[in-house]
């Protein structure tokens, strides 16, 4: 399994901790998946999803100075792909100690 | 994730920034409003050099939903305990966040440094009701579901109606205690409330204002130029040592 296959699946894991399963019962995340289009996601359930990924890779990213770089509908325009490289390229660049 | 609990309530706070110093406090509005209205806009910019923390009201965004509660007086009693642990801070707030911000001035100068209001939403001549977002565009920005589900439950399930229709009007009286700190507003040339600017100068002279050409979500439609504008007010503002 890939690195980026890792984070998509906590991605997709994380997502389902926020918006609850049977959101996503009809709905396979892939990295095309758009949060706002595909599922429909309400801002603060994207902000939720990021506090959950800020928690799971602790220091390594900073969803804050990532976000700050994007304009609203950029941020929820964003395909979970562009969140999983984003991820991928910070933990590539600082990898978790031990 | 932080989750507080106050006043009988559980409350979803966020904290940005590494910086130890001048604390900012920002408040969203109601029904679309939740802290995202802060994160996904200029709240991060703010962080790179200030602490920063963000709160969803009672029944908005993760924070519980109650019944009652919903007054700008109970906010205010809301912020008092979800920043207990807080220096003098800043508050920036965004339509009826202002209302509860000033609220919250009256009833604890002490605690507060300066003020932001942003799109404060006094009523006009033709008297449209504070707390209401009239730009929907800007709304679905925000989610698509945040106008549907979340909005009715918090309409149809709480006392949130009632409580705004019996809340005290803001009064000039009110607004010239906005001269205890030093006070910026904001608005938006297009928004109903385009004219609280003009009614807060009259009242309150030393506050400054500035209008942008948006309506009432200029917060999200016009993040670059309310970030450039939030962060002008706090670097000019005099130092801490020297404030009174």
């Amino acid at each position: 399994m890939s690195e980026k296959d890792t984070i998509l699946g906590d991605v997709g894991r994380l997502l389902t901790e926020v918006v609850g399963e049977d959101f996503l019962l009809d709905e396979e995340i892939t990295e095309d998946t758009t949060f706002s289009d595909d599922l429909a996601l309400e801002s603060i359930e994207f902000v939720a999803l990021a506090e959950k990924l800020q928690q799971h890779y602790g220091g390594r990213v900073d969803f804050a100075a990532f976000v700050a770089e994007m304009d609203i509908d950029e941020i929820m325009g964003m395909t979970v792909g562009t969140l999983v490289r984003y991820i991928a390229d910070r933990t590539a660049a600082a990898p978790s100690a031990g | 994730m932080p989750f507080t609990t106050v006043r009988g309530t559980r409350f979803h706070t966020m904290e940005l920034g590494s910086a130890a110093r001048d604390p900012v406090v920002m408040l969203h509005g109601l029904f679309t409003g939740s802290l995202a209205s802060w994160y996904l806009t200029s709240a991060p910019a703010i962080s790179a050099r200030r602490p920063v923390r963000l709160l969803d009201w009672r029944g908005h965004g993760l924070s519980e939903r109650s019944r009652t509660g919903y007054g700008a007086a109970a906010m205010a009693a809301d912020l008092d305990a979800l920043t207990a642990d807080l220096p003098p801070f800043t508050i920036v707030g965004h339509s009826y966040g202002c209302v509860a911000g000033l609220r919250f001035l009256q009833a604890r100068r002490t605690r507060v440094r300066s003020m932001v209001l942003v799109e404060p939403p006094l009523p006009d001549g033709a008297g449209h009701a504070p707390g209401t977002t009239a730009r929907p565009e800007a709304a679905a920005l925000l989610g698509p579901a945040a106008t549907s589900r979340r909005v009715r439950a918090l309409v149809e399930d709480t006392d949130l109606m009632a409580e705004l229709a019996a809340e005290p009007p803001v009064t000039d009286a009110d607004l010239r205690d906005l001269a205890a700190v030093p006070c910026l507003v904001i608005s938006g040339a297009r928004s109903p409330y385009a004219s609280a600017a003009a009614r807060i100068r009259r009242a309150c002279p030393a506050v400054r204002a500035h209008v942008l050409d948006g309506g009432h979500d200029l917060h999200v439609t016009h993040a670059a130029d309310v970030t450039a504008l939030l962060t002008g007010f706090l670097d000019a503002r005099i130092p801490e040592a020297a404030h009174g």
